[in-house]
């Protein structure tokens, strides 16, 4: 039976059924929408925060401190990062 | 026929200056064309070439001379009503610069100054002509006609303040005046970088400025290493004095600079073709160049700190002096200290002139779930305020609506991510899912938008997306605030057109009747698992549990501590435990400070006291609804806004004058009958778990419902 032949009447309770359901699936992307850009704005947020404190005297002077830490807990695998680094360079040449 | 003026002036030439001269006479121009030369004692043939290309020449003593006051003379000695200016030095690249120069000031009519491109000349070094193709790229990419213009907001003159070279450099190396601008604004007499200067002066007068690609000369210097290094002190010291450029350095950031500018040369040498072993040499020398160059910048930026004597030994024109130049009224000095470009009522300023909120045209489909926007002040934790906000927020979501909540911050006082505050939310006032955006940055739009608050009323009057725009008045806020720009502002939001729901018929009332606003109301709810009703056992007949939140003025906290004292004197076993204050709460009568307390202390208090006294001039109080909950005869004062809500005294709290003595007697009252309290307390319970968040919640998303059945447009069907 096509559509046109239905009982008006069914065809509008069909049509508000129909119209429901686009409304729940607009609003369930709505919300997953905010969800989102709410992660993504915390996500630059923290990035900022993150940027502020590299750019930060304090972080900057403790810079030595922190490269010695580090070599201090791992020297091996920090002269091979840094060869490592030094061969990748040159290879981008 | 109109006449443009070159003015040039001179002192030994004649190098270049036949050169200059021809090319000027050979400009296709509809006007007629005056050179004017100024000489300051030539010695070189200089003015023989002058006289054979028809130039009008003054002479001069070179005492005389200086850059800003000769180009003033030459100003007002010139013919034209556009001056050139260019150097002895500097070449028109072709016979169409004038014509270019001129065309610049056609594009608007405020245009004081046009300028032009340097090109370098074909024997100069890489490292020139790679800086001036990149320096001349600043403005229109070196390819387009661009007007500068200051612009005037705040965050433009921050802007401005950050990085002035790019709107206030002007170069009378190859440079035009507008005559009427000049008789305005004039070059001044310092002696170095006065093109700048007038630059500045031009664009912080307000008007505007144009890069012209076409209007093209060949000028360049070339000097030994030791020469341009000290070419450099001179023209940064200038800068200095002029614009208060200080070049920035560091053991880091330098050598990063350095690196930099010979990275931009390398890419310009491998665009002529240049790669390989080939690039080496011209490298090392971009490398010495630059090197030498940063630190002519460098230091003379900060040639204050200097000796005379080593100024003029790294000075190329041996001058030994720094004199700042301060533009009476330049903006880059001006009130530096005083100038805020967040000013926290900007939004409001921006918000005129006065307009209705926007909406989207809509169906009026108001059935099926919602989705909702909340814009919300910064709180604090324990606001009485939010905490009926996410409580609704919470009952729209269990209503199957979708909410997202955005903080509006304009006094900048909320430094938290959007993720912190909802945690806070959750914690501290309720579970709602909705997710915390900590701006307005990210706004998608919304079904509904509401705003909760004074403040964000201007905002969301004209957020984009939305089907409708309703305003949650909790209080009637412009009585918060003594006559004042704040109690100004806030009236202001109700003039905005927004559909309101109020908290209590009387807001609601006020609302319609004295705005004209379509309102509807809600009544909060109680939570009545924490605030247990207890009857009359277990109460202590001597303490009396008072509101003392003196933070907020319309709590009306010194007059019921006056009122608390006189039923002091009249009963001097009373105590009184205050609460509600972050500041501490002192009166003329001993009180036991119990600061902020959670719920269920607070709960507590109630169960034990006699009487409750809470004050609100301009709601109906949470705290007091919260009193009679537990059971706690409420002592309040006499005013429309309590009597809409609660009925005359004695039916549901006890309510007295707003004097001292009036508000003891009540105390007394309740004190001394408490056959009749506990009927007024027990009434007050009836009364209190009709008022559920559920009903609340109810009324606000009925209200909604209503509003979205009758939009204020439809859409076309065209």
């Amino acid at each position: 039976v096509s559509e046109r032949a239905a009982d008006p009447e069914e065809r509008a309770r069909r049509a508000e059924e129909a119209l429901e359901e686009v409304v729940a699936d607009r609003n369930r992307l709505w919300a997953e929408l905010q969800r989102r850009n709410a992660m993504e704005a915390d996500l630059d947020y923290w990035r900022g925060r993150a940027t502020d404190i590299e750019k930060s005297r304090w972080w900057k002077l403790g810079f030595p401190l922190r490269y010695a830490k580090r070599f201090k807990k791992d020297p091996a695998g920090m002269l091979e990062g840094r060869a490592a680094a030094i061969r990748r360079r040159r290879r981008g040449k | 026929v109109s006449v443009v003026t070159v003015a040039i002036p001179v002192l030994n030439g004649a190098r270049y200056l036949d050169e200059v001269l021809s090319a000027v006479r050979a400009q296709r121009i509809d006007r007629e064309l005056e050179i004017l030369i100024v000489d300051s004692g030539s010695t070189d043939g200089s003015l023989e070439i002058a006289r054979r290309h028809g130039a009008v020449i003054h002479e001069i003593d070179k005492r005389e001379f200086s850059h800003g006051g000769t180009r003033n003379r030459m100003m007002a000695l010139a013919r034209g009503d556009h001056v050139v200016f260019i150097t002895q030095d500097a070449t028109p690249a072709d016979d169409g610069w004038l014509a270019a120069l001129l065309e610049g000031f056609e594009q608007a009519d405020d245009v004081a100054a046009v300028f032009g491109p340097h090109e370098a000349r074909p024997d100069a070094s890489h490292m020139i002509k790679s800086e001036m193709e990149r320096h001349f790229a600043s403005w229109g990419h070196g390819r387009e006609i661009h007007v500068q213009r200051l612009d005037t907001s705040p965050e433009g003159l921050a802007e401005y303040r950050r990085f002035p070279g790019q709107l206030t450099f002007f170069s009378d190396v190859n440079g035009a005046v507008a005559r009427w601008a000049w008789e305005r604004v004039q070059y001044r007499e310092v002696p170095y970088a006065e093109d700048q200067l007038l630059g500045r002066e031009l664009i912080e007068a307000g008007f505007a400025k144009v890069f012209h690609p076409d209007a093209r000369v060949l000028h360049s210097h070339d000097y030994p290493p030791v020469a341009f290094f000290r070419r450099y002190f001179d023209e940064f010291r200038s800068l200095r004095e002029v614009l208060g450029f200080r070049q920035p350095w560091g053991p880091r950031q330098t050598p990063r600079d350095v690196r930099g500018l010979v990275g931009a040369d390398k890419r310009w040498l491998q665009a002529q073709g240049l790669g390989g072993r080939d690039l080496v040499r011209p490298l090392l020398v971009s490398g010495r160049h630059h090197a030498g160059r940063m630190a002519g910048s460098i230091i003379g930026t900060r040639a204050n700190r200097l000796p005379r004597a080593v100024r003029r030994l790294l000075s190329l024109e041996g001058r030994d002096s720094f004199t700042p130049h301060e533009v009476p009224g330049g903006l880059l000095e001006r009130g530096e200290a005083n100038f805020d470009p967040n000013w926290p009522w900007e939004f409001v300023r921006r918000s005129y002139p006065r307009r209705e909120v926007a909406v989207e045209p809509h169906t009026g489909k108001s059935d099926g779930p919602m989705t909702i926007a909340w814009v919300v002040p910064p709180w604090s934790v324990g606001s009485g305020g939010h905490t009926t906000i996410f409580r609704l927020v919470r009952q729209m979501e269990r209503r199957g609506h979708s909410c997202s909540i955005h903080l509006f911050d304009a006094e900048r006082s909320e430094s938290r991510a959007g993720g912190e505050l909802r945690d806070e939310i959750r914690e501290h006032f309720v579970d709602i899912d909705a997710p915390v955006f900590r701006d307005l940055s990210r706004w998608e739009g919304a079904d509904v938008a509401i705003a909760t608050e004074w403040r964000t009323a201007f905002p969301v009057r004209d957020l984009p997306g939305c089907r409708e725009k309703v305003y949650l008045v909790q209080d009637d806020e412009p009585q918060f605030y003594a006559t004042s720009s704040r109690s100004i502002w806030a009236e202001e939001s109700y003039r905005m057109g927004y559909r309101c729901v109020a908290y209590t018929p009387w807001m609601a009332d006020i609302l319609r009747e004295k705005w004209g606003l379509e309102a509807r109301y809600f009544e909060c709810g109680t939570d009545l698992d924490v605030y247990e009703f207890a009857g009359e056992e277990g109460r202590r007949r001597d303490l009396i549990a008072v509101y003392a939140r003196r933070e907020t003025e319309r709590r009306a906290v010194e007059l019921a501590l006056a009122g608390l004292a006189t039923a002091f004197e009249r009963r001097p076993n009373l105590r009184v435990a205050a609460f509600g204050s972050n500041l501490g709460v002192t009166g003329p009568l001993p009180l036991e400070d119990r600061g902020v307390r959670p719920p269920r202390e607070l709960a507590e208090l109630y169960r034990e006291a006699s009487v409750g006294v809470v004050f609100s001039l301009t709601t109906h109080s949470l705290v007091a609804q919260e009193m009679m909950a537990s059971g706690l005869p409420v002592v309040e004062l006499e005013g429309d806004n309590v009597t809409r809500a609660l009925g005359e005294s004695g039916q549901l709290v006890e309510l007295a004058e707003r004097t001292p003595d009036s508000i003891a007697d009540a105390v007394e009252r309740l004190l001394d009958d408490r056959e009749r309290a506990a009927a007024m307390a027990a009434r007050a319970r009836s009364f209190v778990e009709e008022r559920t968040w559920e009903r609340a919640g109810d009324q606000l998303e009925t209200a909604l419902r209503e509003f979205l059945s009758t939009p204020r447009s439809v859409p076309s069907l065209l």
